[in-house]
């Protein structure tokens, strides 16, 4: 609204500014005695407002006939919708599981993560024992690296190979004197 | 345990009658499409189902901003989803349900396709509050039960909303 038109109605842009907001809920009956009167009393001076209300008025009543007419809008849920929320309403596990299909999935797939990890380090657990019975490696509970691995078999058999040695070196030990020998020395 | 599972049948049954058909309208109105209506409305008395308690049951009016509150959100869920999708689909059911109603009556259709014109020209928001008031007749207190809006800001979206009505609706006169 250009001043000049707000100057010739007798009403000042605040005031316009103030009271159209309010247009809506004066004729939705919502707004309180004191500022309907306030509004009424806008409307009866200022020519713009009541322009701006008969456009509103205008597309409410439009609206407003429009919901009066005859509805093609079907008012009843055909008769297998009807039956698929009695069908949820008597099963509401069901309903449950139907809703929480991805978190089941997800927690379903977790787990059996989490079991194929627990068998791999059985089976882990289940090889490093035959090895250490196998003598191949000496610590079943430590994990090691193959350099170790190979450096404690080297270790294993120069042990192995001293005890050898020592063993040709020495002195037979005597063979335990049998019942049957004891006789014979009687 | 039977019989209150009857009992509780008979409730949800009469439930569904009274409440499918201002369920229906509303959200064929919202989503302009009334297979999605039928959809939307199943989906409200599905998550009802889910949520079922006395407390809910024994309020009438509880229920029943509750019931519109839900229908709104899957409203909202089932545009955002069409939209991801295609406005194509959207487009094409309202211009069949449009025809239907040239069919039955012209004039009747006529101020229907108005009608559908200036409230598409609305965000979601302002259209649920347009069709809550405008066509279901609901106070401002009780608009603001379902959407949860203060009823100041309830008239501000409705001054907003008929601003953009009236000038989508000249505009397509002028035309």
């Amino acid at each position: 609204m250009k001043k000049n038109d707000q100057e010739k109605h007798g009403v000042t842009t605040v005031k316009c500014e103030e009271v159209q907001p309010l247009l809506v809920s004066y004729m939705s009956h919502e707004l309180g005695q004191s500022r309907s009167d306030f509004v009424r009393e806008h409307l009866r001076k200022c020519s713009n407002c009541q322009k701006v209300i008969n456009d509103m008025q205008s597309t409410m009543d439009l609206l407003s006939s429009a919901a009066k007419m005859p509805s093609h809008i079907p008012d009843r849920l055909t008769p297998e919708r009807r039956l698929k929320i009695n069908w949820y309403f008597k099963h509401p596990f069901l309903l449950w599981i139907e809703r929480n299909i991805l978190l089941i999935s997800m927690v379903i797939v977790s787990l059996l993560f989490i079991l194929m990890a627990i068998l791999m380090m059985q089976k882990r657990f289940v090889d490093n024992t035959s090895r250490f019975e196998n003598g191949e490696i000496y610590d079943v509970n430590v994990i090691r690296t193959e350099s170790d691995m190979q450096r404690l078999k080297k270790e294993h058999m120069q042990r192995m190979n001293s005890n050898k040695e020592e063993q040709a070196v020495s002195p037979e030990t005597p063979a335990p004197v049998t019942e049957n020998k004891k006789e014979e020395v009687k | 345990m039977n019989g209150s599972e009857n009992i509780q049948n008979e409730r949800i049954e009469a439930i569904i009658s009274k409440y499918e058909g201002i369920l229906l309208r509303y959200a064929a109105r919202v989503v302009n499409n009334y297979d999605a209506a039928q959809d939307v409305v199943q989906e409200v008395f599905i998550r009802l189902c889910e949520k079922w308690c006395h407390e809910l049951e024994d309020n009438e009016s509880h229920l029943s901003s509750w019931l519109l509150s839900v229908a709104h959100n899957c409203c909202v869920d089932h545009i955002r989803k069409e939209s991801r999708l295609s406005r194509l689909h959207k487009d094409d059911s309202a211009g069949k349900s449009h025809v239907t109603d040239a069919e039955i009556n012209k004039k009747n259709s006529e101020v229907s396709d108005q009608a559908r014109i200036a409230l598409d020209s609305l965000e979601i928001r302002e259209r649920q509050i347009v069709v809550l008031k405008v066509f279901e007749e609901k106070s401002y207190r009780e608009i603001s039960e379902i959407t949860g809006l203060s009823e100041t800001n309830i008239g501000f979206i409705l001054h907003n909303s008929m601003k953009k009505m009236a000038d989508t609706l000249q505009k397509a006169n002028g035309k």
